[in-house]
């Protein structure tokens, strides 16, 4: 009888995680006019935006600003940026208090755009003074639907360009998407979501468009709910995390951010598990390498069997995050926890990051010991050593900025094995870096942990601090911010920030 | 950033009675130049090389082109005396062309590589500079 209670465990446990992966693997979809809305601005263009027209109150106020379109698998995100803010007479008012945005202004609008490439767009933003849910009045469809009309129909934005109408309140935000066709006319797409990034806060809210949030905390939540309330769990269960690389450090990352309650999240890895990686990884097992089972897959069963949402959402994919056919549903998530080696990886990932708005944690470490090229010695002394975790959001230095990618490093990481291993053998080539990289892991876990807390400062804004790098020392002893700042007119974030589909992204298979 | 900009700026090098060709390898395109003559050739039998070649990365030119060496042709390339070969070469095969080549190991000197100034001219210029300096 015990037996068969273990067995029919088992096998409700099998079924439910074969469930779990045929939801996760059909539900990526082409994007389309469906496709879910949601805005991304930085903190800086927020308030440049709606806490400048806020200072019209109690009259309304109104800013327009630049839009750019990042295109997901299932979401679109409208990238608000560049404000435009008003100059003396660009306003009118109504009544006293309604306010229209006059020829002047738009001149000055249109006369901006020309100079930019087809894909921009404009996003129309105006107050309605108080607090609470938003309305937009029938005068404010009226002047939406003209304002489409107008700015497409005299051709003035390119079909493909978005214009984005957000009326705010005080505390709360509405916005809706306007298409026009010359045969459809003007349609209305909600916003349901808007995300702020700056480099001490992401934030990711849900407008009154999105439906009222559902997710209850469980029971099992007890101990964190405890920590940040019941909003502080929906606000994880409503995140969507990935994890590019589930080797020694992403996947102790995954799996503990699954315990603490994120409610999708998305693998990427290419690679299989051997039995070297099962003494400084969590989840894998020495069966699993004796399978030749892959590192996603592996994780995203394990992931399915502790996840503090039951239902999770989750995706795994064995294969290269930079191949074309992984894009879409990359520009899908929120944010983006990457711990790999390959430079090419964390090349493509650090420009995304700041193109299409979508923050990343850097993480690696490394060790120094005198038998990271013999495994045949006995004593070894390690020498130095280290654990770095890296904030890539709009605004804040890159990865170039900050030295962990130049034009050498990147150029090394598209040798082949083959080469490398040449090279090793003449013995003259420097810098070619251990054979295999020495790691054990308190490392792996420490840099884990680095990870999960620099992320839950970001989320929760603990801090409310900008902190671009950490750095923990392993043979000082000490954790440290390290002093990062942003190359002016740097090519790999600045001149790429908020270019979404326009910019250009270099494929593994291009 | 492209496959295209290596081949593009490829077809810029101008060496006298040399044509320049590439080869897609994998993520890389690997630029022959041949023949190719190098600065100082009185140093080295032949003076003429049959080719000289180096891989550049697509990610060019945010990656710099072989920061570890490049190629040339013949293998059995020696200094003047006939005898010796030059200081940190070996027999190597040049992935995706072929064996019978002599790597160079001799990483780009002078400034670090800048994706916004550098190409693969600064590039070619640094191997020959090398080659005038001999080493």
């Amino acid at each position: 009888m015990r037996v068969a209670m273990r067995l029919g465990a088992w096998l409700e446990a099998a079924i439910e995680a074969m469930l779990r992966f045929a939801k996760a693997m059909t539900s990526p979809g082409d994007t389309g006019p469906d496709a879910r809305l949601e805005i991304a601005w930085t903190s800086g263009v927020r308030d440049a935006t709606w806490g400048l027209a806020l200072r019209a109150a109690p009259r309304e106020g109104a800013v327009i600003a630049l839009c750019r379109v990042s295109s997901g698998a299932s979401r679109r995100t409208l990238i608000v940026q560049d404000p435009l803010p008003p100059q003396e007479g660009d306003l009118s008012y109504h009544r006293g208090y309604v306010v229209t945005i006059t020829s002047r202004y738009w001149n000055r609008v249109i006369d901006d755009l020309s100079g930019r490439s087809p894909e921009t767009g404009i996003a129309v933003l105006h107050t309605h003074p108080g607090r609470g849910t938003p309305l937009w009045s029938t005068d404010d469809d009226t002047a939406d639907r003209e304002l489409a009309a107008f700015l497409f129909g005299e051709g003035f934005l390119k079909g493909s360009a978005p214009l984005v109408s957000i009326v705010v309140s005080a505390d709360q935000l509405r916005a809706r998407e306007l298409r026009w066709t010359k045969d459809a006319g003007v349609r209305m797409h909600m916003v349901t979501r808007w995300r702020t990034l700056s480099r001490s806060r992401f934030e990711f809210r849900r407008t009154a468009d999105a439906g009222p949030d559902v997710y209850q905390p469980p029971s099992w939540a007890d101990r964190s709910v405890r920590v940040f309330g019941r909003d502080g769990q929906r606000l994880l269960a409503d995140v969507h995390v990935a994890f590019v690389g589930t080797g020694g450090v992403g996947s102790i990352t995954a799996e503990d951010s699954a315990r603490m309650g994120f409610g999708r999240m998305s693998l990427w890895d290419p690679d299989i598990i051997k039995s070297v990686n099962i003494n400084r990884s969590g989840s894998f097992t020495f069966a699993d390498a004796q399978r030749g089972a892959g590192k996603a897959e592996t994780l995203a069963a394990m992931i399915g069997r502790v996840a503090l949402v039951r239902d999770i959402w989750l995706c795994w994919r064995k294969a290269d995050v930079r191949h074309s056919r992984e894009f879409a549903r990359l520009l899908d998530v929120d944010v983006i926890n990457m711990a790999v080696d390959d430079v090419r990886v964390r090349n493509f990932v650090n420009a995304l990051a700041y193109a299409h708005f979508i923050p990343v944690l850097d993480a690696g470490n490394v060790i120094r010991s005198t038998a990271e090229d013999d495994v045949t010695v006995d004593a070894a002394t390690v020498e130095a050593g280290g654990a770095r975790v890296s904030v890539l959001v709009p605004g804040g230095p890159c990865l170039w900025c900050s030295g962990h990618i130049t034009s050498r490093k990147l150029s090394l990481a598209y040798r082949t094995e083959a080469e490398v291993t040449a090279d090793r053998a003449r013995g003259y080539v420097e810098h070619l870096g251990p054979e295999h990289a020495p790691s054990v892991m308190p490392m792996n876990a420490m840099t884990a942990a680095l990870v999960e807390l620099r992320l839950q400062d970001l989320l929760y804004g603990l801090s409310k601090r900008p902190v671009s790098e950490v750095y923990y020392d392993l043979i000082g002893g000490t954790l440290d911010e390290l002093p990062r700042d942003r190359v002016d007119g740097c090519r790999h974030c600045e001149l790429v920030e908020g270019l979404g589909d326009a910019a250009e992204l270099l494929h593994a298979d291009d | 950033m492209s496959r295209k900009r290596v081949w593009d700026d490829a077809a810029k090098l101008t060496r006298p009675a040399s044509t320049v060709r590439c080869v897609d390898v994998g993520e890389t395109v690997v630029v022959v130049l041949e023949p190719f003559t190098p600065p100082a050739n009185d140093a080295f039998v032949p003076g003429e090389l049959a080719a000289l070649a180096f891989t550049v990365p697509v990610a060019y030119p945010d990656a710099q082109p072989d920061a570890t060496g490049f190629f040339v042709r013949p293998a059995g390339l020696k200094l003047a005396d006939g005898r010796t070969s030059p200081a940190s070469t070996s027999d190597a095969s040049l992935p995706g062309i072929g064996n019978g080549w002599l790597k160079f190991s001799w990483a780009p000197k002078g400034a670090q590589w800048d994706p916004a100034i550098d190409t693969l001219e600064t590039y070619l210029a640094n191997i020959e500079a090398r080659f005038l300096r001999r080493n």
